[in-house]
This record gives C-alpha cells, structure tokens and sequence, in this order.
C-alpha cells in the first residue's frame, strides 16, 4: 500500500488515506506479515524499487481529473496514465516509475491506483470533499483486500 | 551564394524550478551567426521573498528553490548566517553537515547519470526505453539513489525538502543504532559505486576538447563541500565575501536567468571543475579507479562531467562511511542562536557546483536583504559557449534533428535543471 503525496493541500489526500487505513484494527492485524504500507513525498523513480517483491501494489495518490468533482474516488489501471514523452528528474511521475518498473521486470503482478480527484493544492490542508472522501477510500480499499481474502472481518466490512 | 537557415530550438515545458527556455541558433553559410540559449521562466523572486523573514525561516524557504538540490540551498544559508552572528559550530555539527551533503550529491548525481545523461550517450529517449537493455545498471542506479536519499531523512527528517537544518545545527540527532545500520549498507553498496565509475568511464562520449575555466571551492583538508576559499585554474584564490569583487551577474535580454561571469568570462563550476581542481583529495580508492579508466584530469572534455560525477558519488559513498562509523550523539544538535544585525557570505559545493549566498540582518533579527547565486546561472554563458564550440566542431550542415539531439546532449551534460526541459525541444525551421 503506497501513499503518494505532497503537503500541499489536496495533494497530501495519498498520505491521509494510507495513515486512516493505518488506524483501522483489522490493518494492524495484517500489517508487517501480509501488508505493508509506505508513505512517499513524490518518489519519483524510487517508487520502481519500492515495488520490488510485492505481488500486489495499491497505491493511493490524488488525481486532476479535468470536469471531475474533487473527492471523486476512481480506481484505474497503469496503463490507463498517459506517459509524459520523455521523463525528467522532476517529471518523473506514478506513470513513469510503473513504467520503469515494467522494463526492469520488477512490477508487481497486480497493480491498483486509487485516485481522488483533487480541488486545490494551495492550502496546507485537505479541501472539505476531498477530506469527506478519505473513509470511503479506507473502505474501498478493505473491499478490494476483502475480495482477495484479506482485509476487514466481514461484519465490518458490513457496517455492524 | 550563402545558404541562410533560422533553427530554433523550444524547451516548451518544464515543471518546475529555473525551467523554461529555448536555444535559438541562427546558422548562415554553415556558420553560426547566434546562438542564445533563452530562458524565460518567470524570476522567483526567493530573495525579495526572504526579506523581513526571520532567520529561523530560512533554511526551511530556501529548501524550496530546488526538489533535487535542497540541501545545498539550506547548507550555503546556513554558513552565511552563521557568519553574519559570529558563531562557531562544533565539529559534530561540521561533521553532520558533511554528512547530509554527501547524500544529497549521491542522490542527485545518481539520478542525472541514470535518468539524464546515460541514456543520452546510449542513444536512448528516455531511462525507461534505456532499462530494457541496461536493467542491472538501472537498478544499481536506483539503489545508490536511494541511499543518498536515506542519508539524507536521516538528518533531514525526509529526503525532499528536508526540515531538520537549523540555523545553528540540528534539530534532533539521529540514534547511534540508525548511524549503525546505514553505515552497514552504505559499505554494502561500495562495489556499485565501483562499478558505476567503471562504467560510465566506458560511455561512448563524444571527444570535444574546449578551453573552459573551472571554479570551485578548495579545502586544504578535505575534497571540497561545505567549506573553502573559491578558486579557479587562472589562479583566482579569494574567500566567499570577496565573491562580487571578481564575480558578476549579468541580465541578458533573452534570459530571466542572470548570467554570471568570472572577469568579464565564462567559467565552469559543477562536478567536472571540481574535479579539475581537486582530484588529489579525492579518496585514494576513487583515485584508483580513475586511473584505471585511462581517462586523465584534469580534462577539457566537457563530455567527462559524467565520470566526474560517478567519481563523486564514490567519495561520497565513502565519506558517508566514514563519517557515520565515527557517529557519536553530541550533547546538543545545534549551537544556540542570537540573532543580531550583521552580514554574512557563504559559497558551498552544491551537486551542480558553487552556490553562493549572502544575508544582511537588519536590528530586528530578520532578514534584511538576500542574494543568492546557484551554479546554473553561473553555468548560463559557458553553456552557450559550449554550444557554439560543439555545433562548429559537428558541423553546422547536419540536418536539424541532429542538431537538436546534439545540443539536447551538450545541455544536459551540465545538469542543469533546464535539462528536465531539454528532453522536449522542439525545433522550428525556417529556411531564408
């Protein structure tokens, strides 16, 4: 699990979801045997080497999402992000590092971006929808671990 | 009958820092007419931005100048304020700093050779396209990035814009263990760093002879970094504060980058200038493995910064040893501050050469007036003398693309923080 993020308003939403599924109990019970979870301020190309011997990545990061309310949650798949043409230092986005780690042959066999569209990046802290939208992300992502037999107790999930 | 052709060179997009720019060459009968290198990012404005701040703010503000570089910014603003109240740091403090640069240059050269230039010399677009190939070299690249990044949280709490500088020192020590446990993979990593000199020594690099002068710091006891008097291959020797006594910046209409001048000339600083000028301080290990390469210093091939720079990261990577074996935890991290009315100068050794600044400090203990002058304005002028020297060597008949790749490649070579733009020069003809 790999938050990406920046302290820069709406930005900071990757890290602010990772650190709220790092709260939940049935996280805890799972983490450092079966899960891992990473906190990154624009990694860059280290997101590659990060990956290295997961089988599964979920990586949460805010998205601009032109005509998309902020707060809107989207799961999308590597190749659905465009690549910049040529990657620089300070280009070197998500799409470039998963990129990278395809031709290093170190991609994790299932990859799952979890997007929430961003409003603004001004302010230090989360925008009113996009901070609304941090539970239903946790929740997202326990039924997405759930449906490979990880994650919440069913009753949890199930809102008991 | 002249045969007149206008070429120009776009930079259209660049993300952030001193980014946007273009090369204009105009080229009559084979010959180069003008070339201006163009950089028209809108000024930042950091030292009007710095004025009335208090000093405490600082390195915290100039961190901001540069994503890959900040340590730099807040070691020169340190010194300088340091400088400005009259304070004295303890060896520990010294010994820290040292520390956290040695991370920001592995970081940073590490990611230039592997993501920048390698895949220039490669004849690659990119580093992804260059890994399919060079998949050991890539991910040898990755990991010595890495660590220099995490010398770098360890002092500075997270590798980008790290917060843990102080005027004065640190904020926190790291813990004997953590020291311990870096310094285990830190050793481990030696044969990479080994190895990626050797390698970048075989790089098919261009044979580009020029008459350049390098300036850089120099330290009677140490390979230059933090600290020592400025001095160039045409026997400059002077002291940071004497700077502007031979230094000047310059506007230039087609640039909102100053260009700098040493006497009225361009001049070099980066990895290559320093090692020009101070390659005996270099480890005996890293002189070792230079010599090996049959590639001799100090050289005039611009195209040789890259070997520099792999030589660079190996120093690094073994005074980082050094230095974190020797970690004690001080009594304090830092020396207390009183901030007074003063003024002080500091040029340290960034990843892409001399970074120098000077502060006023007003009564009031804030900032009254700052200057700050980073190696790639400093670069600016010699760049475009490269420019003209290597397109006239190539020829100038080639066809535009391969003018554009030719150029992309003398500009990137410099690791200028232009060059996260130069992957995406586009040129526009227009034949009179």
């Amino acid at each position: 699990m790999v938050g990406v993020g920046s302290p820069f308003g709406d930005d900071r939403v990757g890290w602010e979801v990772v650190e709220a599924l790092e709260a939940q109990s049935w996280w805890r019970e799972l983490a450092g045997r079966r899960v891992n979870a990473h906190l990154c301020d624009r990694p860059g190309a280290a997101l590659a080497g990060l990956l290295q011997g997961a089988g599964w990545a979920i990586i949460v990061d805010a998205a601009h999402l032109p005509d998309t309310p902020p707060g809107t949650i989207r799961w999308l798949q590597p190749d659905q992000l465009s690549l910049l043409r040529a990657p620089s230092s300070h280009g070197f986005g998500v799409a470039e590092a998963l990129a990278l780690a395809n031709e290093l042959g170190q991609l994790p066999r299932r990859v799952d971006l979890l997007t929430i569209a961003a409003g603004q990046f001004a302010s230090a802290e989360l925008s009113a929808p996009v901070r609304a939208a941090v539970p239903e992300a946790v929740s997202a992502i326990g039924r997405a671990l759930l449906a490979q037999g990880l994650g919440p107790p069913a009753a949890a999930s199930g809102g008991s | 009958m002249s045969e007149s052709r206008t070429v120009r060179i776009e930079v259209p997009v660049l993300a952030r820092v001193e980014g946007e720019g273009a090369l204009d060459l105009t080229i009559t009968g084979g010959r180069i007419e003008d070339l201006r290198l163009r950089i028209f990012e809108p000024p930042r404005f950091f030292e009007k931005l710095l004025e009335g701040r208090a000093c405490a703010e600082v390195p915290d503000i100039v961190a901001r100048i540069c994503g890959i570089c900040p340590v730099a910014y807040q070691m020169s603003a340190v010194h300088a304020l340091e400088r400005a109240f009259g304070v004295t740091v303890t060896p520990w403090i010294r010994a820290m700093r040292r520390l956290i640069y040695c991370g920001e240059w592995i970081e940073s050269h590490a990611l230039h050779i592997h993501l920048l230039a390698a895949p220039d010399f490669h004849g690659y677009d990119s580093a992804i396209a260059m890994a399919r190939d060079y998949p050991d070299e890539v991910r040898r690249g990755l990991r010595l990035q890495g660590l220099g990044n995490e010398i770098i949280r360890l002092l500075g709490g997270r590798s980008v814009h790290p917060v843990g500088v102080r005027v004065g020192g640190f904020h926190h020590a790291p813990a004997l263990a953590a020291a311990q446990s870096l310094a285990a993979k830190l050793e481990a990593a030696l044969p990479d760093a080994r190895e990626l000199l050797r390698w970048t020594a075989r790089f098919p690099l261009p044979a580009d002879e020029q008459a350049f002068t390098c300036v850089a710091l120099r330290h009677p006891d140490e390979y230059p970094m933090a600290a020592g008097r400025i001095v160039s291959d045409g026997g400059l020797d002077i002291d940071a504060d004497s700077y502007e006594s031979r230094f000047r910046e310059l506007h230039v209409p087609h640039s909102t980058a100053l260009h700098a001048q040493l006497d009225g000339e361009p001049y070099l600083v980066g990895p290559l200038a320093r090692v020009n000028l101070c390659a005996a301080q270099l480890p005996r290990e890293v002189r070792d493995t230079l010599a090996s390469t049959g590639i001799h210093f100090p050289s005039r091939n611009m195209f040789h910064s890259v070997v520099a720079r792999a030589a660079e990261i190996h120093h690094a990577l073994l005074e980082a040893i050094r230095l974190l074996k020797a970690y004690t935890l001080p009594d304090s991290p830092f020396v207390p501050i009183e901030p007074r009315a003063g003024e002080g100068a500091w040029a340290t050794e960034a990843p892409r050469g001399l970074l120098w600044h000077r502060y006023r400090v007003g009564e009031d203990g804030r900032v009254a007036w700052a200057r700050i002058v980073p190696p790639t304005s400093q670069n600016q002028a010699r760049i475009e003398q490269d420019l003209r020297a290597s397109i006239e060597r190539i020829g100038a008949q080639h066809d535009d693309a391969h003018l554009r790749r030719h150029a992309e490649m003398v500009i990137r070579n410099y690791d200028p923080c232009i060059s996260c733009a130069t992957h995406f020069l586009r040129l526009n003809v227009t034949r009179v």
